[in-house]
């Protein structure tokens, strides 16, 4: 690790001042598990001067409803929002992502402003310099993506963004596009889905100089379930293979409206519009649950590496389909 | 079982547990001296090349940096010819680890990268990109002595007649005896198997390998983790030209090793292939000044791995399951381990000594394959684990194919005691005609099974369906264990005050395997005194009496009959000076509670204080000994089975256990929760479910550098122990002990694919068994 800069704000303005001060030559940090790792490995071309620590802001932490929604401050810790009665209640999809996010050390010190901003976990991108060189891939500005050529059996199953094929790997994310949430930032307050439509080398939309400070989630309607399930290799410590959440509200046993979101499978959290389509005005069953996993996979263009995960998406979306039905 | 012990066979509390749960102990990575310096390694951006031209000036001129070595200056850590990406360039010794690493990004050097082999079939083409350019990627046999040339293997070739052992053993270009082609033409039923491949996995310590060292007056100290402080100091003293007693080495608490830590002798020399001893001990010599170096995590994930092979088997049987035949190829890759004993990781001859009591014909092809994959060392298993991977799943396929009961099948063929030494040429200073002294395999069997409900739930494959299908798996296993006559000389010192406290000291070392926990009831037991009574001290060679380098299982083993003849030295003593006070001779007394009796009558006894009183005129007493095993030809093995339950998703490929016993025959436990510990073995399960070596194909680099793509097993892997013991235990030990540990993790992926197979009625056939596989062999993808 190379020497920088730590500096604790105190309000949420001085922090995004230093953020103007320092341009990009900083990083925020707050539970700091997804950063400390950039920064031992150095993966990174440029290292950052100075650590902006947002953990000193007061006020940030909270859960609450109010206003026709549920708001949890920018840096409340994932097993806060796990255990939080009230998020399991009535979104239990989002209780249930951050319950399944690593380890218990992790969720204690990991928040959820954190969890939707995380990196990348390419094992090109993180590949740590001290084992022969940091790899410049697309994605840090260099001209090939090592993944596509290499072996990408965690990647992508809906090809590239920007010439890039990892995935995003939070698992907080899909429930917060399945529920409808908003994200809202130091300059702006906008839709969890859009928040996470990006283009380039990034895992959001925040501008330089933006901090996400709160995350709102509208109350369901009325007869309205969710539910979150992963898949990963050694049960929640890892990262997803594939994830799954899923908002769905149902009116005499037929679906009025569903959202249905995979996440790991593509450089944003992967909203199955079609498979949605497919549920919606029918019973859940265990053929229109089919129906729906197949159709959330239509399009998927799977590399030699890993058609398992098209699979695996294709039965987590039926079971997570499977799952609501039965929570009604 | 056996004999009545007051501490043997007790779980007492490990004798350094506190420390170490407190933070109270010391590892290397504690040491903290004056004006210490650090080092940082500048490692190969390529799986195979040949540094041009290397400029390290302005890294030497960096403000804060004392020494840059690299193959000019430093020739015994460092080369000029890289054979794997993150292979050693160049080290950078600083003032402290930020400005070393720094340094490291300054050195220029320019490389001509060469082709290079990643895969162990493709490193067996004759017209694959060589490894080393003077010598072929295939090395056939066993390699222990010079290990780059082909080395002669053994043949049986005489046998005699009445007591069916081995009387004469011969050169030859394979191994085994008998005829296989005789045997496959009389044999009923032959089954085949051909391409498993256990992957390439790694043994993981929590204490990185490291060390720090420190040349002052003419004199190297070295502090680092250890399987064997003595052997580790002649290495270093070796290695450096210097004088036996000019090196101490110091070894306080080791923080894991399972074989990883027991390192090699040329290049990378000292504490395994990655030449962390060397360096630090170089700069030392050069500056005069103690420096420090400890991998990080990502380092220590290019060091340590084993495993990787490709075999073949064929097994001839009766039609009532005798196993008469076997032919085994076996090749294991050993990486670009070009100098080390971890070519000898072939344990090709396991499959005949398990089934030795039926076997008549052997021929065994074997031997080592290099690649541009990372490092290879020993580690827990040394090769046995691929070898039984092979003889266990056509053990398997057999049963099906004969009709029979898996277990029962094993049963049949299982080696008994007394049956000759078929894996003897492992151990080639092992006697020709030896002898297996112990066997728990049935018991195994039979608590297993039963533990595992195996007669109310096993049925044969082929038939299920439903989404979740559930499967019953077994493996069974012989590990070589015990007497190598090399490494099995141990002393001891045991110092005996009058209040019946003892100073045990000895340079065995413990290396999170609870040796100094089980040696310590040795000397209690001897002594007759509680075990808290017993304080040992292991700290460094100059200080502690000899103790071997500890492999094999076999600490326990190799150390035992050291403390055992210190303890009865002390013992001899003491009951000596007691017997007069008692009016009796020394023979009729024994100790218990810390009071010497006459055995007559047990009313009549002393304190040691007693004894030790007027004529004895200080309050202590030495036990000392050196010694051998008093005898090799009775050898025992470890031996277990193991059984898993486990149920398959066939919509996702995920493996679900239910449960999974491991019947371990130990022969008399010394601490059965130490034992208990050890058969928690992790390594298997890993390497059955997710762990593999993942190297990119296009740049070599490995790709499973850390925790998270490398997917260690974690406390979630229950896995049930049984410990088995025998009544007396084994005849080998002067508590009935038989090696115990490694044997965990062999059947294991055996034991595993089993129970697929079981489940699904597809054989999988190379590890680990991922959910891709899985979804493949379904045919989903």
């Amino acid at each position: 690790m190379k020497k920088f800069k730590h500096i604790n704000a105190r309000t949420l303005d001085e922090a995004v001042s230093l953020l103007g001060t320092y341009k990009r030559k900083m990083e925020i940090i707050a539970g700091g598990t997804d950063l400390l790792g950039v920064l031992k490995s150095e993966i990174l071309p440029t290292y950052p001067e100075a650590i902006i620590n947002i953990k000193t802001i007061p006020k940030l932490d909270y859960i609450r409803e109010e206003d026709g929604a549920l708001k949890i401050g920018a840096l409340t810790t994932l097993s806060e929002i796990a255990e939080s009665s009230l998020v399991k209640d009535k979104y239990t999809a989002l209780a249930e992502a951050a319950g399944r996010v690593a380890s218990p050390h992790i969720r204690w010190m990991g928040t959820i402003g954190g969890n939707i901003c995380q990196g990348i976990r390419c094992w090109y991108y993180r590949y740590p310099h001290h084992l022969g060189g940091k790899l410049i891939c697309r994605r840090k500005g260099g001209s090939m993506c090592y993944a596509a050529v290499g072996d990408n059996r965690y990647h992508s199953i809906f090809g590239a963004v920007s010439g890039c094929i990892a995935v995003n790997p939070s698992d907080t994310a899909p429930a917060l596009v399945a529920l409808d949430a908003k994200v809202k930032t130091s300059k702006r307050t906008i839709n969890a889905e859009e928040f996470f439509t990006v283009n380039g080398p990034k895992t959001t939309v925040l501008d330089d100089d933006e901090i996400v400070t709160e995350i709102q989630v509208p109350v369901p309607d009325a007869g309205t379930e969710s539910a979150f399930i992963k898949f990963a290799l050694r049960e929640s410590i890892d990262f997803p293979i594939i994830n799954c959440a899923a908002a769905i509200t149902c009116a005499g046993g037929t679906v009025k409206a569903a959202k249905i979101c995979l996440n790991a499978v593509y450089n944003n959290p992967y909203r199955a519009t079609v498979a949605e389509e497919a549920i919606v005005g029918k019973s859940i069953d265990e053929t229109n649950a089919e129906a729906a996993g197949s159709a959330a996979i239509s399009g998927a263009k799977a590399t030699q590496n890993n058609k398992d995960k098209v699979q695996i998406a294709k039965t987590l979306v039926k079971r997570v389909t499977l799952l609501i039905s039965n929570s009604f | 079982m056996g004999k009545e012990y007051s501490v043997i066979g007790k779980p007492v509390p490990l004798i350094d547990g506190i420390e170490k749960v407190t933070g109270d102990a010391k590892f290397y990575g504690d040491i903290m001296l004056p004006g210490m310096l650090h080092c940082k390694i500048l490692r190969s951006p390529y799986p195979q090349a040949d540094i041009l031209s290397i400029d390290t000036s302005e890294a030497e001129a960096l403000p804060g940096v004392e020494l840059v070595l690299t193959y000019k200056n430093c020739p015994i850590a460092f080369w000029k010819d890289l054979h794997y990406a993150g292979d050693l360039v160049a080290s950078v010794i600083a003032v402290d680890e930020g400005i070393a690493q720094e340094a490291c990004d300054l050195i220029k050097v320019e490389y001509n990268p060469k082709p290079f082999v990643l895969d162990i079939v493709e490193a067996m083409k004759p017209d694959a990109p060589r490894v080393f350019p003077d010598r072929p990627n295939v090395v056939p046999g066993w390699a222990g002595g010079a290990p780059w040339l082909p080395h002669p293997w053994f043949y049986y070739s005489e046998k005699d007649p009445v007591t069916g052992l081995w009387t004469k053993r011969e050169f030859c270009d394979f191994q085994g005896f008998g005829d296989v082609e005789k045997g496959f033409s009389e044999a009923d039923v032959i089954v085949e198997d051909d391409e498993l491949n256990y992957a390439y996995t790694r043994v993981h310590v929590m204490e990185p390998r490291g060390c720090v060292a420190w040349f002052k007056n003419n004199k190297l100290t070295v502090w680092s983790h250890s399987q064997g402080l003595y052997r580790d100091k002649e290495t270093i003293a070796n290695a450096f030209g210097l004088p036996s007693n000019g090196v101490n080495f110091i070894s306080p608490c080791t923080g894991g090793s399972f074989g990883g830590k027991l390192g090699n002798w040329v290049k990378g020399g000292v504490f395994g292939g990655t030449g962390v001893g060397l360096i630090p001990i170089f700069a030392t010599l050069k500056l005069h000044k103690p420096v420090k170096l400890v991998l990080t995590r990502e380092e220590e994930m290019l060091c340590g791995w084993s495993r990787g092979s490709w075999s073949k088997g064929k097994l001839g049987f009766k039609k009532n399951g005798t196993l008469t035949t076997m032919e085994i190829e076996h090749w294991v890759e050993v990486g670009p381990d070009r100098c080390s004993h971890t070519l000898g990781t072939c344990h090709r001859s396991t499959g005949c000594m398990l089934y030795a009591h039926n076997c008549e014909h052997v021929k065994i092809k074997a031997g080592a394959v290099f690649t541009n994959r990372f490092e290879c060392q020993g580690w827990k298993g040394y090769g046995n684990p691929e070898a039984t991977f092979l003889v266990e799943t056509l053990m398997d396929e057999a049963a099906y194919v004969l009709g029979m009961d898996p277990v029962e099948l094993r049963r049949k063929n299982h080696f008994r005691k007394g049956d000759p030494l078929a894996d003897s040429p492992m151990y080639s200073d092992v006697p020709v005609n030896a002898q297996i002294s112990s066997c728990g395999l049935e018991e195994c069997l039979d608590q297993g099974s039963k533990t595992v409900g195996w007669k109310q739930k096993w049925e044969h494959p082929g038939g299920k369906m439903g989404l979740i299908r559930e499967g019953l798996g077994m493996g069974l296993m012989v590990h070589g264990a015990g007497p190598v006559t090399g490494a099995s000389f141990s002393s001891a010192e045991v110092r005996v005050s009058s209040d019946a406290h003892v100073v045990f000291v000895t340079a065995a070392a413990d290396f999170g395997h609870g040796q100094h926990t089980a040696q310590s009831q040795i000397v209690a037991e001897v002594l007759g005194i509680p075990y808290e009574n017993v304080r040992i001290v292991c700290h460094d060679t100059d200080s502690t009496p000899y103790a071997p380098h500890f492999h094999g299982s076999s600490g326990t083993w190799q150390q035992g009959w050291g403390t055992y003849e210190a303890a009865l030295d002390a013992k001899r003593q003491l009951l000596e000076l007691a017997a007069p006070k008692l009016g009796v001779k020394p023979e009729e007394l024994d100790i218990r509670d810390a009071k010497i009796y006459v055995k007559a009558s047990p009313g009549k006894c002393i304190t040691f204080a007693k004894a030790f009183l007027v004529e004895h005129g200080c309050n202590m007493i030495i036990g000392s000994a050196g010694t051998w095993p008093p005898d090799y030809r009775y050898v025992p093995r470890e031996q277990a089975a193991q059984f898993v339950d486990l149920e398959v998703d066939t919509e996702t490929g995920e493996i679900k256990v239910l449960k999974h016993v491991c019947a371990h025959y130990v022969g008399q436990a010394i601490n059965p929760k130490i034992v208990e510990g050890q058969l928690h073995h992790i390594g298997g399960v890993e390497a059955a479910r997710w762990c593999q070596c993942i190297a990119d194909p296009q740049t070599g680099r490995l790709l499973t550098y850390n925790f998270e793509n490398y997917p260690v097993a974690t406390i979630h892997c229950r896995i049930e122990p049984i410990i088995v013991e025998s009544p007396g235990g084994d005849p080998s030990h002067p508590f009935g002990a038989v090696a115990c540990g490694e044997g965990g993790a062999v059947p294991t992926t055996a034991a595993f694919g089993n129970a697929i197979y079981n489940a699904l009625g597809i054989r999988l056939k190379s590890t680990p068994f991922t959910p891709d596989k899985i979804l493949k062999a379904l045919g989903k993808i």
